[in-house]
């Protein structure tokens, strides 16, 4: 059976794409230790930073700068770790990187620094997701929520409503296991009260929850209306306004097209299904408007892109809204319109794509739409497994004030036991031996 | 009968013994049960009660394979009382007082009168074994059995050693010796042995308590049962149990004697139940609660003894009779047997098979107290089953198996496998996470299939099961069909527990889901509730409509969870190996040797992290 120990040493380049001041080459493993060695001709201080020159094997100088050695377990991986900090730029970096290749390293998968350092239990599942996240982090605001997720303050938050929630459980457990005692003080009221106190905080935590998962995960939007609403031009003031990451370059101008976006912290991906008719006889077109209705089905936010001067008030979808998915209907072209006459629908947005006119409001109305609050202080990097936990734990939560209502101690303590197990999922099983060991310490119980 | 070769070789005569030798039995097996005294089979040597939250339904799943647990106390049961009886039928628990006489002559009976039992009376001194594979026994006079199967019952015997106050001294439960010779031979084989406590209160003269002074508390009416079985037997007498309590002055009494207790003055290592503390433990551990209770039980209808649950102790005699006189009722009472602590060696259960046979010796397997556990229901339960094994070992047939969802008995083995014994280990039905579904009342349909198919129970028991089954098939269907108009006599009825009136048309079973309407309040209206519904019927069937949507949860968590649960984990998986593990989860997993990542999962400490670490080595 292979061992993470006799895993191959890997290695990769740490710092980001393009020329940059320093550039480091990241290397983990069993063999790291030696090829350090090899370099400095003698054995390297952990943490300590050796100036050194790497040179080829024909003597031809490749780079000059930092080496520094970290010594498994006390390091990222948990394994020998070694960083070397040379000059940025893509040349001298991937020189580097081959360089340590050719002393016996191979290329690290992705992702497979932060997979060592779970698997050596450097981080829990939800700290190595917060690496991840950070990674890959599509806005400002993700990256400082990846990095307090990373600190363990999602996990902190959590911790504190499973306490609670194990407090409420050793009352109703010990109510059904020892119902002959005589527990001082074991009422039902408090219990209630003390779970409607949870519940009003694992709702706000779950608001908190998703914000973080709307910021790390992003999500989707998409315009839809009829040709000449103006889509194309609401499309390009919002990519251009709200700097555009990715163009995608699309096959014909009948097919999708998409855009990046960072939404006051929500990275938002748009599309736009430009020049789409229902009603086409185009074979091309016709393949277009499947993809938009796939897209459609798929979006969290519907943008229904509308002429002012056009009387056809209909918006339907033509399947209806899915229960996740929202809309927003926009008027478009009111530079054209004499204000005072149009009649104003309360949840619209009247815009003008072309002179930006109330695009302040549709971007408030569509991260209102979204669930996004600009309050970012608090926020965590979630994941949707997190945000389901807590969904459950409060789906138990709820449960469990009926059946207090319903007088039903067991199934009360079924619902407890669900949410408990619910928020288990985040941080970790309890054993029903341990729930014990509680009930003990709190009541002298026994014969 | 020497020379004669045994398929089951049971040692051991109490509740595990009992149940082994007589599942054996039934199962076709010829069986030998050794003890150390013939008179003494199916003693209850603590308190006198059978059942209790958790227990009782450990006794309704011994009786529902057809053991003798169930029947003997109700032939002995001189108080019932059913615990929970106001919460619902998951957690309700029934607790029956037995005369000691009369459950040691049923169990006795039992025993004695089947005709592939033999028993011998002889201490056990050593085990015969052959390429690691148990042969059979020697016993204390030299005598050889030859056997297949050995099952080890050996309760508080191995090793055991009394307290009171300062004086200790060996002893298997006060009157009776130690198994010293096997206790040192068992020690010599590679199982991890460990030692724990027990204690017991000192029992009372009843001419000497006054009675009038305390709490009386009656039993139920009407009598209860713990078997299943129609009771043919007349039963027993009923009488009351009694309530009273510690004060201040026992406290210190007891508080200004600490020094003198073997568990304060280090005498004593064995670790104690945290939920059976001694007197001194209560008083040292919550020197604010100003009393403690004390219930007063009933030693047998012609005993002249009583049994003052609550107040176990190892103080010396003269404290004990101190503190007792200074409780309300007891001023005058006589000590009629000291109170003590016993400490015993038992074996890591972690160390044995999920049919409770041994991992290093074959054909072996250890049932009760010798792992760690506490309680007759706990040890018969587990005899039951090692009994079961034993004999389907001997005849070559697949082990029997109890999932966590199927049983209490399934949560015993498994909790005993996967957490080993840290302390006497005691069933609660918070230890059950399945514990909607594992009720008192369903456990004979939970398990009587399975007790038949190995024929563990008669023609008889199987006749009356079916028809209740049958019975409860009949009545979900006639409250699936059966419809309520509004303005009908019917809804009139039901609207007399509601506090509105119905306006539309509603099924039966869509008014019993309500929680203000169940049975008990449709008894009067003879289409609602037939004259000729049985009342264990509409019970079963009131807790199918009630916990329904709880209960289809719990079956989708359940197939959820059953892959893990059938995802092996190889038993010479090199834990030690994987460095991604830190060292005390593989030091754990190397003790435990997990079957299954369901049973890791369990195992306290190995973590969620931990599990999927070890996934990703099976996958590689």
């Amino acid at each position: 059976m292979k061992t993470y120990t006799n895993r191959a040493t890997i290695a990769a380049i740490a710092t980001a794409q393009g020329p940059g001041g320093i550039g480091i080459v990241r290397l983990s493993g069993a063999y790291t230790q030696k090829i350090a060695q090899n370099i400095l001709g003698k054995a390297p201080r952990p943490r300590y930073a050796h100036y050194t020159k790497l040179v080829d094997s024909q003597g031809s100088l490749i780079d000059e700068g930092v080496l520094v050695f970290f010594k498994g377990p006390h390091s990222f991986t948990g394994e020998d770790v070694l960083e070397f900090q040379g000059h940025g730029g893509t040349f001298v970096l991937q020189s580097v990187l081959e360089y340590f290749l050719g002393q016996g390293a191979v290329l690290a998968g992705p992702g497979e620094f932060t997979q060592r350092a779970y698997l050596n239990q450097k981080m829990d599942l939800a700290q190595a997701e917060a690496v991840a996240d950070l990674i890959t982090a599509g806005s400002k605001t993700a990256a400082r929520a990846a990095m307090q997720s990373l600190s363990g303050r999602f996990s902190e938050q959590v911790r504190a409503l499973h306490d609670r929630l194990v407090e409420l459980r050793v009352w109703v457990e010990a109510f059904i296991d020892f119902p002959e005692e005589d527990l001082e003080g074991l009422q039902f009221s408090p219990v209630a009260a003390a779970l409607q106190g949870l519940l009003t905080d694992l709702q706000q935590f779950l608001a908190l929850t998703q914000q973080g998962e709307l910021i790390t995960s992003g999500a989707t939007a998409i315009i839809v209306g009829k040709p000449n609403a103006g889509k194309s031009s609401l499309f390009n003031t919002l990519a251009a306004e709200d700097k555009a990451i990715v163009t995608d370059i699309a096959g014909t101008t009948r097919d999708l097209i998409e855009v990046r976006i960072d939404l006051a912290g929500v990275p938002l991906k748009l599309i736009d299904t430009a020049g789409l008719r229902e009603d086409s006889h185009d074979p091309i077109e016709k393949i277009g408007i499947e993809r938009a209705q796939q897209a459609l089905s798929r979006a969290d936010l519907i943008l229904w892109v509308k002429d002012i001067a056009d009387k056809d008030l209909s918006f339907v979808l033509p399947h209806g809204l899915a229960a996740h998915q929202k809309q927003i209907i926009v008027y478009n072209k009111v530079d054209l319109q004499d204000n005072q006459k149009t009649h104003k629908e309360e949840d619209a947005v009247y815009i003008s794509a072309k002179n930006s006119q109330g695009m302040d409001a549709l971007r408030e109305a569509m991260k209102k739409a979204l669930g996004h609050h600009s309050n970012v202080d608090g926020l965590v990097s979630a994941r949707h497994r997190h945000v389901q936990a807590i969904k459950q734990a409060l789906v138990g939560v709820e449960q469990g004030i009926n059946c207090i209502q319903m007088d039903s101690i067991e199934l009360l303590a079924q619902s407890l036991r669900d949410a408990h197990e619910a928020l288990g999922e985040i941080l970790g099983k309890m054993t029903a031996d341990e729930m014990l060991g509680k009930i003990f310490s709190t009541f002298c119980i026994g014969k | 009968m020497l020379g004669k070769y045994f398929d089951v070789i049971v040692v051991g005569g109490g509740h595990a013994g009992t149940e082994a030798a007589h599942a054996a039995a039934r199962m076709g097996a010829e069986v030998l049960l050794v003890t150390h005294q013939i008179e003494t089979v199916g003693q209850m040597s603590c308190n006198p009660a059978i059942g209790g939250i958790g227990k009782s339904h450990l006794v309704k799943e011994i009786d529902a394979l057809g053991g003798v647990m169930g029947q003997c106390a109700d032939q002995a049961g001189i108080h019932y009382r059913i615990l929970n009886a106001s919460k619902g039928p998951a957690v309700r628990a029934t607790r029956a007082q037995a005369d000691r006489q009369l459950y040691k002559q049923a169990v006795q009976s039992f025993i004695l009168n089947h005709e592939r039992i033999s028993l011998f009376q002889d201490s056990v001194e050593d085990l015969m074994i052959e390429n690691d594979c148990v042969k059979g026994i020697i016993t204390n006079t030299g005598v050889k059995f030859f056997c297949h199967s050995v099952v080890l019952t050996t309760g508080t015997f191995l090793g055991g050693v009394i307290h009171i106050g300062p004086t200790h001294f060996q002893g298997g439960r006060a009157g009776d010796p130690p198994s010293n010779q096997l206790a040192k031979r068992l020690r010599a084989l590679p199982f991890r042995v460990g030692r724990l406590k027990t204690g017991t209160p000192p029992r009372l003269d009843k001419r000497t308590v006054r009675l009038d002074e305390l709490e009386v508390q009656w039993g139920e009416n009407p009598l209860p049962q713990l078997s299943f079985l129609k009771s043919s037997m007349p039963r027993p007498e009923q009488v009351p149990c009694y309530i009273t309590y510690t004060n201040e002055k026992t406290h210190e009494i007891i508080r200004s004697n600490l020094s003198q207790s073997p568990l304060f003055s280090g005498n004593i290592t064995g670790r104690g139940p945290r939920y059976c503390p001694s007197i001194e433990d209560k008083i040292h551990r919550f020197s604010e609660k100003d009393r403690h209770q004390i219930f007063v039980e009933p030693e047998g209808l012609k005993s002249v003894e009583l049994y003052p649950s609550g107040i176990s102790t190892s103080l010396p005699y003269a404290v004990q009779e101190q503190y007792i006189r200074s409780i309300a009722g007891f001023e005058n009472a006589k000590i009629t047997r000291p109170g003590y602590a016993i400490e015993y060696d038992f074996f890591d259960p972690r160390d044995l098979r999920s049919n409770l046979e041994t991992q290093y010796i074959e054909n072996l397997f250890f049932a009760g107290q010798i792992n760690g556990t506490t309680g007759y229901e706990e040890a018969a339960a587990q005899g039951i089953y090692a009994g079961i094994n034993a004999t389907l070992k001997a005849q070559n047939k697949p082990a029997f198996f109890l999932r966590r969802d199927e049983a209490y008995l399934g949560v015993l083995i498994d909790d005993l496998r996967t957490q080993g014994a840290p302390e006497p280990y005691r069933m609660f039905t918070s230890r059950a996470e399945y514990r909607l579904l594992l009720r008192e009342d369903n456990a004979d349909l939970r398990l009587t299939d399975r007790a038949h198919e190995m024929g563990l129970i008669d023609k008889e028991r199987f006749k009356q099961f079916s028809s209740k089954r049958e019975n409860i098939a009949e009545e979900l269907l006639r409250i699936k069909k059966l419809v309520v108009h509004p303005g009908t006599e019917q809804a009139v009825w039901v609207e007399k527990h509601l506090d509105h009136q119905l306006t539309k048309e509603y099924h039966l079973q869509e008014l019993l889901l309500r929680p203000e309407i169940n049975y008990e309040k449709l008894k009067g209206d003879e289409k609602l509730y037939p004259a000729d519904l049985c009342s264990m019927v509409s019970a079963q069937v009131e807790a199918q409509v009630k916990y329904a949507g709880y209960i289809n949860r719990q079956q989708e968590e359940i197939e959820r969870h059953k892959k893990h649960e059938t995802t092996k984990l190889p038993s010479d998986f090199a834990y030690d190996k994987i460095t991604a593990l830190s060292a005390e989860v593989r030091e754990k997993l190397m003790q435990h040797r997990p079957e299954t990542i369901g049973m890791a999962s369990r195992i306290p400490g190995v973590t969620p992290a931990a599990i999927s670490v070890l996934l990703v080595y099976l996958r590689d």
